[in-house]
């Protein structure tokens, strides 16, 4: 398993489904740490959907969390907060991926920001690639109008 | 707005990279890759001098014996120092068992399997490599047929690297050695038994049972090589 490929990868779907790079940072480093402590992962050659079902896990146990006080935040994410804010279009898309189900969301972060393929993001949702195939369809139409019609609000 | 502009704009919003924290967390848990034949060499870095040069003398002396003219003993003598290269070998296979260092071993860069495993080819390797000079001279120079000369030089070598690999796993301890080297010295008494032997008995049939001998001990040393790469498996850390 190549580290470096796997662990950009999946701090992209962390980021998309926490919103906040720190706390994508920690959770990516926990399911790591999560899949190479497991003895219960048995079936070779299915890294890929164990490895992505953890840190579903962890994100959902994020959200369940209580979260009271601020957390520190380095500099450098303050930075990309503040280059996210000079990108609108960046922003809206966020906006119109927050009102999207979860699995349409997982597909597109999968497809289009990890690279992956449809047969190989089947196997991460458990679901076929047809299955994956509608779902893109379905979410680039609903970010499509989604983004419309906030521009036009915009306007 | 199209698809394509929807596409690059999710790849440009959460094209997001490991910061300082991410990169430390992949630099300290990427394992570097090796290629085996560097763990070969590493190994052969490891093995002891003498060894080397004790392999080269047998296999000099063996070849040497060979051009003796008229002396048809040369096969029970190499027979008789084939043995020795076997003790020499096998003692420094085993030398971290015999020392108690497995312990130490295991917290390498390599597993300790590997280690043994590498350990053993290198061995076998240099057994190869003495036969495979002996033999042909024996074959050209004395006119020994070469599966008579695989049955005389073979059976001790096997028999002696089987009984120094069995003692070597059964007792860890430096002591181990004297039983290792009794094996080897019965081993060396064997060709010339079997020289008297052969005047008394039918030559076929002290090949078949020769045959067999070697068949059996090649199995045996498979089993003890089994066995001996699976012996630490369950070695854990001595921590009292």
């Amino acid at each position: 398993m190549d580290l470096n490929s796997h662990y950009t990868k999946l701090l992209r779907f962390c980021y998309m489904k926490t919103g906040n790079m720190e706390t994508a940072e920690d959770i990516t480093q926990e399911t790591f740490l999560k899949f190479w402590e497991s003895n219960t992962y048995k079936d070779v050659g299915k890294e890929l959907p164990y490895l992505y079902a953890i840190a579903r896990n962890l994100c959902a146990d994020y959200y369940r969390r209580p979260h009271p006080e601020m957390s520190y935040v380095p500099l450098e994410d303050i930075a990309d907060e503040e280059q996210d804010e000079i990108n609108i279009d960046s922003l809206a898309l966020k906006e119109v991926m927050k009102m999207l189900p979860d699995d349409l969301k997982e597909a597109v972060i999968l497809r289009y920001a990890n690279d992956y393929l449809p047969s190989e993001i089947g196997k991460i949702m458990n679901i076929s690639r047809f299955a994956v195939n509608r779902k893109l369809k379905k979410a680039l139409q609903l970010l499509k109008s989604g983004l419309e019609e906030g521009g036009r609000n915009d306007g | 707005m199209t698809d394509k502009d929807i596409i690059r704009l999710v790849k440009d919003t959460y094209d997001v990279n490991p910061g300082v924290k991410g990169r430390s967390f992949i630099r300290e848990h990427t394992k570097r890759k090796i290629h085996l034949s560097s763990i070969i060499m590493m190994q052969l870095k490891e093995l002891n001098p003498l060894t080397i040069i004790i392999t080269i003398c047998i296999s000099v002396m063996g070849v040497l014996l060979t051009f003796i003219k008229n002396y048809s003993s040369s096969i029970w003598v190499c027979s008789s120092i084939m043995p020795l290269a076997a003790l020499i070998i096998t003692a420094d296979l085993g030398r971290s068992k015999r020392h108690q260092m497995t312990e130490l071993e295991m917290v390498t860069r390599f597993s300790l399997r590997m280690q043994k495993s590498v350990r053993i080819f290198i061995g076998g390797m240099l057994g190869l490599i003495i036969h495979a000079l002996i033999i042909p001279f024996l074959s050209i120079k004395s006119g020994i047929a070469p599966c008579i000369s695989v049955l005389a030089l073979g059976c001790p070598y096997l028999f002696t690297s089987w009984g120094c690999m069995l003692i070597t796993r059964k007792y860890h301890n430096t002591e181990s050695i004297y039983g290792c080297t009794a094996i080897a010295m019965s081993s060396a008494i064997i060709p010339i038994m079997v020289k008297t032997l052969l005047s008394q008995f039918n030559k076929g049939l002290l090949a078949t049972i020769g045959a067999v001998i070697l068949a059996s001990l090649f199995v045996a040393i498979t089993t003890e090589i089994r066995k001996y790469l699976q012996e630490d498996r369950n070695t854990t850390w001595n921590l009292n």
